[in-house]
């Protein structure tokens, strides 16, 4: 049996490329705001007609040269830098003989192609931009090579039943988790080994065929949590219940046939699980069924609160509820918030890791990044206080660009452990909003309390606080009204809570210009 | 055969002058670095200097730090994390009483350290007043305070093509109290925003659509300074009357000065691939002899070049208009923000990150001081109704200062258009008539037989040396001719 394993690897490596090769396109694009290629590296056979499309989605304009050796392209970028003045009329492409083709300068929006035959031997080519200061990142490999993209080989997988929030030790399960064991034909990841979707973990195992020492770098995706181990060592560690997300790592590898095991589960919700990996010549060869769009990939940098206390961003954060103004806050307690400075209004919750600034802290930080953990909670869009003269009045709507007509936010202050309390004001009425957890993550009890502190009343009409749409005529045990499905709050101060157009409005009392509301959120 | 040697001769000149000696500007100039705390990632995106010779550094993640020591020689750098939870800090101004307004993506911000613990525990919203969209490109600069009080912004476009929200494109004064005054339109990419020694407010946009080249533009309230995009916005600045006109694309500048009467013309253009890439700090010499012959010029950085040149201004006929002469090279990051103090001290704070820059490093804080050595230079150049007049740092060798052959010219301008950036076009050689030279060999009187209006006037002095028989440490000038001056 393993002998025949090996046979079917060595057989599956033996040159076949003796006539001409059929010419090969290859689909480049710029990723935007990166000054980056979405490939690293590409991969042709000896003598082969190439043909490149450029697209560029960037928002500066590109090229693409090719060069006839690995390892020049920063020489030859710096001969296209001195030709300074002229430059542009020679789109940038300097006099050298290393310079096997290229495309015109493509502007942004456009695309341009170039082709060439790649050389009658195998090797590696540079790619590159030659536009000047884009060079240094913005550069890639063409590996020419009659050897076809290593896969695994020799694939199973063990199905197990259960449900977990973080990895099992499989092996240890008891027998009542197994469910199956079964060879996979196509030697390719897949949930597709199993009819399960909730509540399940798949261990694969299988060999996968190192060409040549060097590195190599893993991409594993997952919803919920997996991890990637290598000859006993584990690689990638993507633990937890979390949304679809990507991990990777960079490992040295010699040659040589290494084992390899993919362990996963899915707890609830969506499901995916991919893996696929990079090399010297080969770039993102996937090892799953399912492929996911590269996106774009980031170095970690993870942010937490330390020293006891929380962290603040403010980088460009979704799901926003159409506002370009959070402020993220992190708490050592690990139960997070986002308070949204457009609206006014508490936008986000949620449990676990708080944020990875790495899109943003890469290149020019295009994008949004989104709460880390778990368990998160989006808040309607909307100001979360307003002055009506009746609770039936329709509440005040966001201007078209999604921001508040009536409150203005005044700024924060930070007490001395570093916990922002929020000011912003409404119709003359200056509000104090301070959110600080309750209890810890993990612990039964823990919530976000909201202490909201409002001082001179209106002139006319009662100050609302809009509590949130819920479908209770009462609230139920601790006096929590549960609101939107996954999350219960409950309100002290002010008066009981009426119903208006589907929502629960607190109309808060004033004593002596002061009021205080206390809102507690739950997680369900 | 001399006609066709004499200009391969000019530009085999040109291009080892390009590149000028590092050396020599270090023996007047010398440039240092500022070490960093192990680990730390400072992108230094605003710069301002508070008492007792300590620094306050805004950075593009969104933090402050104080720095000590920064003046010392060799510097001894302490840095303390002031602030953080910002983002992307791209101005920073400090108050007497302590306070740090800081410009960064979502509006203005005053910050305060009320209890004296060294950190920030106050973040009051001055003005949040215009858009962003979440674009990575809507970029915000701001100044320090003007003399009413009023911090100026410059707003990047939307990816810096296109004004998808309010002000996109547009300079805001925002006054203590929050208020908004719009102030200027036509903005594309700007890289850093600052005064003149007379307190007009300049900023720097780069090359790129109705950009030929970065330049050097004077924010003239009421002006609109080149791209029509942020045009839009016009209903929301009533005190500003009505929008302009939108220029024609494939035109020049000059042209288009006729059609549409708000347009302001650059004052200085930072010639592309010449002096830069990508216009970034303004810093003018407020010191008085500091730092160095230039009193009253100003500095404008390079973020792709890592580099800062020098930029000699005059108003001519109500426009300024003015020489750009490469200052310092050898930066180790791109340039950002740009300090100078009254002690002869410059201050640079260097990021690579997004487009790629010169010096190897991805960050940097960088600091240039005057030594006292008087370098040979071009020290000012003015427009005359028939040439330009210079005058120098230090008395030129009369003889060959009052040699034609040892001066070229040419002349050329860009095409003003909605396309990214343009060639140099409608070139020309000016040919130097006659030079007129003082006694003294401070200054000469150049006379060409042609100059033209809207034309960047290219001077090369490859051949005047000292009286030491040095040359120029930078024998290039390019002089942005806005307006000819009338006789």
């Amino acid at each position: 049996m393993k002998f025949a394993f090996v046979a079917a690897l060595t057989t599956a490596f033996i040159p076949v490329a003796l006539a001409a090769e059929p010419s090969v396109s290859i689909q480049l694009r710029t990723q935007s705001g990166l000054m980056k290629y979405d490939q690293s590296s590409v991969r042709v056979k000896p003598g082969q007609s190439v043909e490149i499309t450029l697209e560029n989605t960037d928002q500066l304009p590109h090229n693409l040269v090719i060069l006839k050796e690995e390892g020049v392209f920063m020489e030859v970028a710096q001969k296209a830098w001195e030709l300074g003045e002229k430059g542009p009329l020679k789109q940038w492409i300097p006099e050298d003989p290393r310079v096997l083709a290229h495309t015109p300068m493509i502007d942004p929006g456009q695309s341009g192609k170039v082709t060439f035959t790649a050389p009658d031997t195998e090797g590696v080519l540079d790619f590159v931009c030659t536009f000047p200061g884009h060079a240094m990142i913005m550069n890639g490999r063409i590996l020419v090579s009659r050897a076809p993209a290593p896969a695994l080989s020799g694939l199973t997988c063990m199905v197990f039943k259960g449900a977990w929030d973080t990895l099992p030790d499989f092996l240890a399960l008891p027998q009542e988790n197994k469910v199956s064991v079964d060879e996979v034909n196509d030697n390719l990841i897949s949930l597709g080994v199993t009819p399960l979707r909730d509540q399940f973990g798949l261990v694969f195992n299988g060999g996968l065929e190192i060409p040549v020492d060097g590195e190599y770098v893993f991409h594993l995706g997952s919803d919920d949590g997996s991890r990637l181990v290598i000859d006993d060592q584990e690689v990638i560690r993507h633990d937890g219940v979390h949304p679809y997300s990507e991990k990777r790592k960079k490992v040295k590898l010699a040659a040589g046939l290494r084992r390899v095991r993919v362990e996963y589960f899915e707890n609830g919700g969506e499901e995916a699980l991919t893996l696929a990996w990079s090399g010297p010549g080969f770039d993102r060869v996937w090892l799953s069924k399912d492929e996911r769009p590269p996106g774009e990939e980031f170095p970690e940098a993870i942010l937490a609160a330390a020293d006891g206390r929380p962290v603040m961003y403010r980088g460009f954060l979704s799901p926003s509820g159409g506002s370009r103004r959070l402020i993220a806050v992190g708490t050592p307690e690990q139960l997070h918030y986002a308070f949204d400075q457009d609206q006014l209004r508490l936008a986000l919750l949620w449990k676990g890791s708080f944020l990875d600034a790495g899109r943003h802290w890469v290149g020019r930080g295009a994008g949004d990044i989104s709460p880390l953990g778990f368990a998160v909670v989006e808040r309607p869009a909307g100001e979360e206080f307003a002055v009506l003269a009746s609770p039936d009045q329709p509440w005040p709507a966001l201007d078209p660009r999604g921001r508040a007509t009536r409150s203005r936010y005044r700024g924060y202050a930070l007490d001395t452990a570093g916990a922002p309390t929020f000011r912003y004001t409404l119709d003359g009425v200056e509000i104090d909003d301070a959110i600080r957890p309750a209890g810890r993550l993990a612990e039964a009890s823990d919530l976000l309390v909201r202490t909201l502190s409002l001082r001179a009343a209106p002139a006319g009409g009662t100050v609302y606080f809009r509590l949130g749409a819920s479908e209770d005529a009462a609230p139920g045990a601790g006096g929590f009204w549960r609101i939107g499905g996954s999350l219960q709050v409950k309100v002290e101060g002010g008066a009981a809570p009426v119903s208006s157009h589907g929502q629960l409005l607190v109309p808060v009392t004033f004593d002596q210009g002061q009021a205080r509301l206390q809102i507690s959120y739950r997680w369900l | 055969m001399s006609s066709r040697f004499v200009p391969s001769l000019a530009s085999l000149l040109l291009c080892s002058t390009a590149l000028a000696d590092p050396a020599r500007e270090e023996m007047s100039y010398p440039l240092v670095s500022l070490a960093m705390p192990a680990g730390a990632v400072i992108e230094p995106g605003g710069i301002d200097l508070l008492p007792g010779q300590r620094l306050a550094v805004g950075t593009r993640r969104g933090e402050v730090w104080i720095v000590e020591g920064a003046y010392a020689d060799p510097p001894q750098p302490k840095w303390t994390l002031f602030a953080s939870g910002l983002h992307e800090i791209l101005g920073v101004a400090a108050a007497a009483d302590g306070a740090l307004t800081i410009t960064h993506r979502p509006g203005v911000e005053r910050l305060r350290d009320t209890d004296g613990d060294g950190r920030a525990d106050q973040f009051e919203n001055i003005s949040d007043g215009w858009g962003i969209n979440g674009d990575y490109h809507e970029y915000a600069f701001g100044s320090r305070p003007d003399r009413n009080g009023n911090i100026w912004t410059v707003l990047c476009l939307t990816g810096s093509f296109s004004s998808e929200v309010p002000f996109r494109g547009w300079c805001l004064q925002i006054t203590p109290a929050g208020e908004i005054i719009p102030t200027c339109s036509g903005v594309r990419s700007p890289g850093g925003i600052g005064p003149n020694a007379a307190g007009d407010m300049f900023y720097t946009d780069n090359q790129g659509p109705w950009n030929g080249s970065s330049s050097l533009k004077w924010l003239k309230p009421g002006g609109f300074v080149g791209h029509p995009d942020g045009n839009r916005w016009f209903d929301l600045a009533p005190n500003l009357g009505k929008a302009p006109a939108s220029p024609q694309s494939n035109s020049r500048l000059v042209v288009e000065r006729e059609r549409v009467p708000q347009l302001v013309p650059p004052a200085v253009f930072l010639p592309h691939g010449r002096l830069g890439a990508s216009s970034s700090g303004i810093a003018a010499d407020t010191t008085v002899g500091k730092f160095g012959p230039f009193a009253g010029q100003m500095f404008v950085g390079d973020q792709c070049y890592s580099n800062v040149s020098r930029v000699f201004l005059e108003q001519v006929n109500g426009l300024y208009q003015g020489a750009a002469i490469m200052f310092r090279e050898g930066f180790k990051s791109g340039c950002v923000p740009l300090r100078i103090d009254a002690d002869g001290s410059m201050f640079y704070g260097g990021t690579a990150r997004g487009w790629g820059s010169r010096g190897g490093q991805e960050f940097s804080l960088e600091r240039v001081r005057w030594n006292g050595v008087t370098p040979f230079e071009i020290h000012e150049m003015r427009a005359k109704p028939d040439g330009f007049e210079f005058t120098f740092t230090q008395p030129a060798d009369v003889k060959s200062l009052a040699d034609t052959a040892n001066w070229s010219a040419s002349a050329w301008t860009y095409i003003y258009q909605s396309d990214y950036g343009s060639p140099e076009v409608d070139e020309y050689k000016p040919v130097i008539e006659k030079i007129e030279v003082a006694a003294d060999g401070l200054s000469a009187r150049v006379h060409v037989d042609k100059l033209t209006k809207g034309h960047i006037h290219h001077f090369t002095l490859s051949g005047v040396r000292n009286q030491g028989g040095e040359s120029l440490v930078h024998d290039s000038a390019y002089y942005t001719l806005n307006e000819i001056p009338r006789p």
